[in-house]
C-alpha cells in the first residue's frame, strides 16, 4: 500500500533526523552542565559591566520619576503599596500639564547610608537614575533608629548617647550619597526628605529623637543647601502632632494619609 | 533484521492511523495559541508600566524581590530561590541583556520550560499507554504473539516505535511552538544571548562558569534535556502498559505519578529521599536555567543518573514480565 | 504434523490442564471437542505458545513452540476464540500487519488468501464496518496467510448463520483435501461429528478419550429400542442377559432426536450388544412375544461422552 509507505518513510525520515538532533543537543547540553567550562569574562567588577558605558535614551520635556532610599522611598506602610513617590507623581500629573513618568522605586526597607552607597554602584541603578530628572531620596532614620521593631519591643530604645554617637558619620555618608548621586545625574532635581520624629507620642523617647532628628535634618538642610538643584523636603512638623492619625499601626512608618501629606509638600517644592 | 523493520513500521503505522499522534499535534495546536496570547497580553500590560525600557523593569524586579527577602512572612526556601533570582537578573541587567526578550524564539524557550515536566510527558504517554494494553483489549495480542517471532523481538519493535513518536513529539513541540507563538512575537531572536553555568552553592550563585550562549545553542541543549526526559517517561509508560491490562488504568497510573512528582517538587521537600523519585528529577532544564533544584542534592548528574537507573529498569521489568505471561485474555 | 504430549497446566496450584497427548496428522481434521470450561481454549492457547505449559510438550512439524518458536509457528495458522483484527484499520491493511511478520509473503499472496475468503469487494475498507461473518472469513484469511501446514481453528462455526455454517465446513474439508491439518474445538458435538476424522474428547482438563470418530463410536455400545406385545415379559426376558443393560426410556438420554422420536409406551430401551440380538429376537419370537418394531440406533459420540464423565452434560 501506498499510504503505509509513505507513512513509513515520513515518520522514519523526520524521527531520524529529530533523534540526531535531541541527542546532540543532550550531548552537549549534559557536557556543559555536568563539566561546565570556566567563563573568560571578569564578572565581579560590575564597573566593568557593560550596562555601565550604555546611556539611556531619554524624552525631554517631561517629568521622569525615580525613588531611592530606604522604606520611606519605598512606601511602606501604605496600604495602598504607592507611597510618598507614586503620589507625588501621581500628584504632579494632575497639576502640571507635562507627562508624567514614574520610573522605578527604588527604596529598600531598613536601608542605611553605607547601604545606599554601596547601591550606587550598581550599574542597573545607575541606568535608571541617569534616566530621572526627579529623584526622591529618603535615607538617614534606619542609621539613627537601627530597626523600627526593635524600638517597638522596647529595647534598645534610642538613647541621646547612641543617636549623638551614630550622627556625624551618618550625616557625612548621606553627603558622600549626594555627591555621588549629582555625580551619577548632573542635572536631575534632587528632593531629600527630611526626618521625623516617629515617637512623638512615646513619651521617654520624644526628648532624645527630638533634639537627634533636629540636628541630622539640620545638617542636611545645610550640605544640601551647598549642593546644586537640591531640596530638603522637611516631614518633622507633619508628624509631630497627632502622629495616630499619620502614622501606619507600627508606629514608625507613615500611613496612607501621611504619605499624601507628604507627597503634597514634595509637589508644592518641585512646582 | 529486516522482518524486524517490518515490525516497527506495522507499529508506526498502527499509532499513525489510531490517530494518536494527531491527537498530540492538535492539542498543541490548541494551547500554544492560548498561552502565546497570555504571553502577549502580560507583555502588553508590562510594556504600559514601564515603557519601552526592558531595563527599568528588571531593576524593579530585583529590588522587589530584595524587598521580600526581608519580610518575615516570606519562607526561608522562598528566599533562597529569590536570592538566586536576584543574582541572576543582576547580571543580565548588568551584562546590559534582556531576559525575557520577547521573540517567537525566547516564547519556545520559556513554553518548553515549563511544559518539560507534565505537558511533553504527557503527550508522550497519549502515544505510550495504550501500546500494549490496547492489543491486550483488543484481541489482537494473541495475533502479534502467534506469530513465528520471539517475543521480545515484538516488545522491542513496538519500544522503537515509541522513541521514534517520543523525538518526533519533541521536536513537533518545537516548531509548533515557534510557528505560532512567530505569529504573535515575531520570529527572530536566535542569537540573543542566554546566560548559562550559575553554578549553585547554596544560596549563592557561582558567577565563575556563566557562558554567553546563543539561544539557539540554549535551545538545542534545552532539547537534548527535554527529549531525555521524554524518553524515561516513555519507557516507565511502556513498563505501565506492559503490566497494566487496560489503557486507562495505564494512564492513570502515570498521571498520577508525574502530578505527584509537580507536588512533591513544589514543596521543595524536606523529605530527601524523594530525590531518589524519578517524578522529582524530571525538570531537567531547570539546571540550565540556573534555577534551583526542587530537593538539596540534586544536581544535574545526579538527576541523569536517577532518571537512567529508572528507565533501564523499566525496560528489564517490560520484557521480563512480557516474555514470560501467559496471554490469558 | 502436531505433536502433544503430557501437557500439564497449573495456575497458581490450581490444575486447569491435566496429561493431555495427542497427535495431528497431514491432511485430516482432528476435532478437540469437550463442554465450556472443559480446557479447550487453554490447551489451544498451549498449542500456539500464548500459554506456557507447566510441564509437557508441544512440537509442530518437529519443532518444540517454546523453545524454537520461530521455527514452530510459521507452519501454524490460528484463530484463538475470536479472531480479533484492528478496526481501525482496513482488512487489507490488516493482513499486510500480519503478513510482515512473516518472511516472503507478498501483495499476491495477500490477494490470493482475500479470494479465497470471498473478502475481495470489501477488503478495503476498515474492519470496524465488517459483520461477524466476515470478520470470520479475515480470520481465516489472516490464518492461511503464510502457507501453513497445520491450522488451528477455535470454535469455528461460533456465531455464524447456518449457511455459515454450512460453507465453512466445506471450506475446511475443501483445506484438508489439500493436504492441510486441521485442527478443529468446538463444544458441538455434531459440528465435530460431521466436521472431523479423528477426535479428542476432554471434560474438566482432563482427556477422556482420543480416536478416530468410528472407532469411538464403536466403543460406546449401540442401543436397541424394542416394541414388543407383552412389554412385562419381553423386559424380563431381556434382563435375564447379563450383558444387555434396560435403560429408562424417560432418561434415554444420548438418543438423538430421530431415535427419540420413535419412543411410545411400549418401548424398551436397551444397550445390546450387536452379536446378542439376533439371539434374543429369536428367543422371543419362541415364546410367542409380538415383535412390532426394533430398531438399532447407531452410538453416538455424545452418548460416548456422557459414559466418560458420567453425566457432565453437552449440548
Amino acid at each position: 500500500m501506498n499510504s503505509w509507505k509513505w507513512i513509513w518513510r515520513t515518520t522514519a525520515v523526520s524521527s531520524a533526523a529529530a533523534t540526531l538532533l535531541l541527542a546532540v543537543g543532550f550531548g552537549y547540553g549534559a557536557k556543559e552542565l555536568v563539566f561546565p567550562s570556566a567563563n573568560r569574562i571578569d564578572t565581579e567588577t560590575s564597573a566593568k559591566a557593560p550596562l555601565a558605558e550604555r546611556t539611556p535614551s531619554v524624552e525631554e520635556g517631561n517629568y521622569r520619576i525615580v525613588s531611592i532610599g530606604d522604606s520611606l522611598a519605598k512606601g511602606t506602610g501604605d496600604t495602598t503599596g504607592q507611597g510618598f513617590a507614586r503620589r507625588t507623581a501621581a500628584l504632579l500629573d494632575k497639576k502640571s500639564e507635562r507627562e508624567v513618568r514614574f520610573l522605578n522605586n527604588l527604596g529598600i526597607n531598613g536601608m542605611t547610608t553605607d547601604e545606599l552607597l554601596q547601591e550606587l554602584e550598581e550599574p542597573g541603578i545607575q541606568y535608571v537614575l541617569k534616566q530621572a530628572n526627579v529623584i526622591l531620596l529618603s535615607v538617614g532614620a534606619n542609621d539613627l533608629f537601627r530597626g523600627g521593631a526593635a524600638l517597638q519591643a522596647g529595647t534598645n530604645n534610642p538613647s541621646a548617647a547612641a543617636l549623638a554617637e551614630a550622627l556625624p558619620a551618618a550625616s557625612n555618608r548621606l553627603g558622600e550619597a549626594l555627591d555621588r548621586l549629582r555625580e551619577i545625574n548632573a542635572s536631575a532635581q534632587i528632593v531629600y526628605l527630611g526626618l521625623y520624629n516617629p515617637f512623638g507620642d512615646i513619651e521617654s523617647l520624644r526628648q532624645a529623637g527630638d533634639e537627634g532628628i533636629a540636628e541630622w535634618n539640620a545638617k542636611a538642610a545645610e550640605r544640601i543647601a551647598k549642593g546644586q538643584n537640591m531640596m530638603l523636603t522637611p516631614t518633622f512638623d507633619l508628624f509631630q502632632r497627632n502622629t495616630a492619625a499619620y502614622l501606619s499601626f507600627d508606629h514608625f512608618h507613615p500611613n496612607s494619609a501621611g504619605y499624601q501629606r507628604i507627597a503634597e509638600r514634595v509637589v508644592q517644592g518641585l512646582e | 533484521m529486516k522482518r524486524f523493520w517490518a515490525m516497527v513500521q506495522n507499529e508506526v503505522v498502527k499509532i499513525v492511523k489510531k490517530k494518536r499522534f494527531y491527537i498530540v499535534l492538535l492539542i498543541l495546536a490548541v494551547m500554544v495559541p492560548v498561552f502565546s496570547y497570555a504571553q502577549m497580553k502580560q507583555s502588553l500590560e508590562r510594556r504600559e508600566s514601564y515603557g519601552s525600557d526592558w531595563r527599568l523593569e528588571v531593576q524593579q524586579a530585583i529590588i522587589d524581590n530584595q524587598n521580600s527577602l526581608s519580610s518575615d512572612r516570606v519562607p526561608q526556601e522562598w528566599k533562597v530561590y529569590r536570592q538566586i533570582y536576584i543574582q541572576q537578573m543582576q547580571y543580565y541587567l548588568d551584562n546590559d541583556v534582556n531576559p525575557n526578550e520577547p521573540g517567537g524564539v525566547t516564547f519556545t524557550r520559556e513554553f518548553i520550560d515549563n511544559a518539560s515536566t507534565l505537558f511533553i510527558p504527557l503527550m508522550i504517554m497519549t502515544i505510550a499507554s495504550d501500546l500494549v494494553s490496547s492489543e491486550r483489549t483488543g484481541g489482537t495480542i494473541k495475533m502479534l504473539l502467534t506469530r513465528p517471532n520471539r517475543r521480545w523481538k515484538v516488545l522491542l519493535s513496538k519500544l522503537t516505535a515509541l522513541l521514534m513518536f517520543v523525538s518526533l513529539i519533541v521536536a513537533s513541540a518545537y516548531l509548533i511552538c515557534y510557528a505560532i507563538a512567530g505569529l504573535f512575537f515575531g520570529y527572530t531572536g536566535w542569537s540573543i544571548p542566554i546566560f548559562t553555568g550559575f553554578v549553585l552553592n547554596g544560596s549563592d550563585v557561582d558567577l565563575g562558569y556563566v557562558q554567553a550562549t546563543p539561544q539557539w545553542q540554549y535551545l538545542l541543549m534545552q532539547a537534548g534535556l527535554v527529549w531525555f526526559v521524554g524518553v524515561v517517561v516513555a519507557l516507565l509508560a511502556f513498563m505501565v502498559t506492559v503490566l497494566v491490562r487496560s489503557t486507562a488504568a495505564s494512564i492513570v497510573v502515570m498521571m498520577a505519578a508525574l502530578i505527584s512528582g509537580s507536588i512533591l517538587a513544589n514543596m521543595a521537600s524536606a523529605w530527601t529521599s524523594a530525590k531518589y523519585l524519578f517524578m522529582v528529577n524530571l525538570g531537567l532544564t531547570q539546571y540550565l536555567a540556573g534555577s534551583p533544584a526542587p530537593i538539596e542534592g540534586m544536581t544535574l548528574g545526579f538527576s541523569l543518573a536517577v532518571l537512567a537507573v529508572w528507565g533501564a529498569v523499566s525496560v528489564i521489568i517490560s520484557f521480563i514480565v512480557f516474555t514470560k505471561r501467559d496471554v490469558l485474555t | 504434523m502436531l505433536r502433544v504430549r503430557d501437557l500439564n497446566k497449573r495456575i497458581g496450584r490450581k490444575p486447569i490442564i491435566r496429561t493431555i497427548s495427542f497427535d495431528v496428522r497431514e491432511g485430516e481434521i482432528f476435532g478437540f471437542l469437550g463442554p465450556n470450561g472443559a480446557g479447550k481454549t487453554t490447551t489451544i492457547r498451549m498449542l500456539v505458545g500464548l500459554i506456557k505449559p507447566t510441564s509437557g510438550s508441544v512440537e509442530i512439524c518437529g519443532y518444540d513452540v517454546q523453545k524454537q518458536p520461530e521455527e514452530a509457528l510459521k507452519y501454524v495458522g490460528s484463530i484463538v476464540e475470536n479472531p480479533e483484527m484492528y478496526p481501525f484499520l482496513t482488512g487489507w491493511e490488516n493482513l499486510m500487519h500480519f503478513a510482515r511478520m512473516h518472511d516472503g509473503i507478498g501483495e499476491d499472496r495477500i490477494r490470493e488468501v482475500t479470494e479465497l475468503v470471498h473478502l475481495g469487494g470489501r477488503i478495503h475498507e476498515k474492519v470496524r464496518t465488517y459483520s461477524l461473518g466476515m470478520r470470520q472469513r479475515l480470520g481465516i484469511a489472516q490464518a492461511l496467510l503464510a502457507r501453513p501446514k497445520l491450522l488451528i481453528l477455535d470454535e469455528p462455526t461460533n456465531g455464524l448463520d447456518p449457511k455459515g455454517i454450512k460453507e465453512m465446513r466445506s471450506f475446511i474439508r475443501e483445506l484438508a483435501a489439500g493436504g492441510l491439518a486441521v485442527f478443529v474445538s468446538s463444544h458441538l458435538l455434531s459440528e465435530i461429528q460431521l466436521l472431523c476424522d479423528r477426535v479428542a474428547i476432554i471434560g474438566g482438563g482432563r482427556e477422556l478419550a482420543v480416536g478416530s470418530v468410528e472407532e469411538l463410536m464403536g466403543a460406546g455400545r449401540g442401543m436397541v429400542i424394542w416394541d414388543t406385545e407383552p412389554r412385562d415379559r419381553a423386559e424380563r426376558l431381556l434382563r435375564e442377559y447379563a450383558d444387555i443393560a434396560v435403560l429408562d426410556p424417560a432418561g434415554a438420554a444420548g438418543l438423538d432426536d430421530t431415535a427419540a422420536a420413535l419412543l411410545n409406551a411400549r418401548s424398551i430401551v436397551t444397550e445390546t450388544p450387536e452379536e446378542r440380538v439376533a439371539e434374543v429376537l429369536e428367543r422371543m419370537v419362541r415364546e410367542g412375544i409380538a415383535i412390532r418394531g426394533m430398531h438399532r440406533v447407531a452410538p453416538t459420540l455424545e452418548r460416548f461422552f456422557l459414559q466418560m464423565t458420567e453425566g457432565e452434560g453437552i449440548e
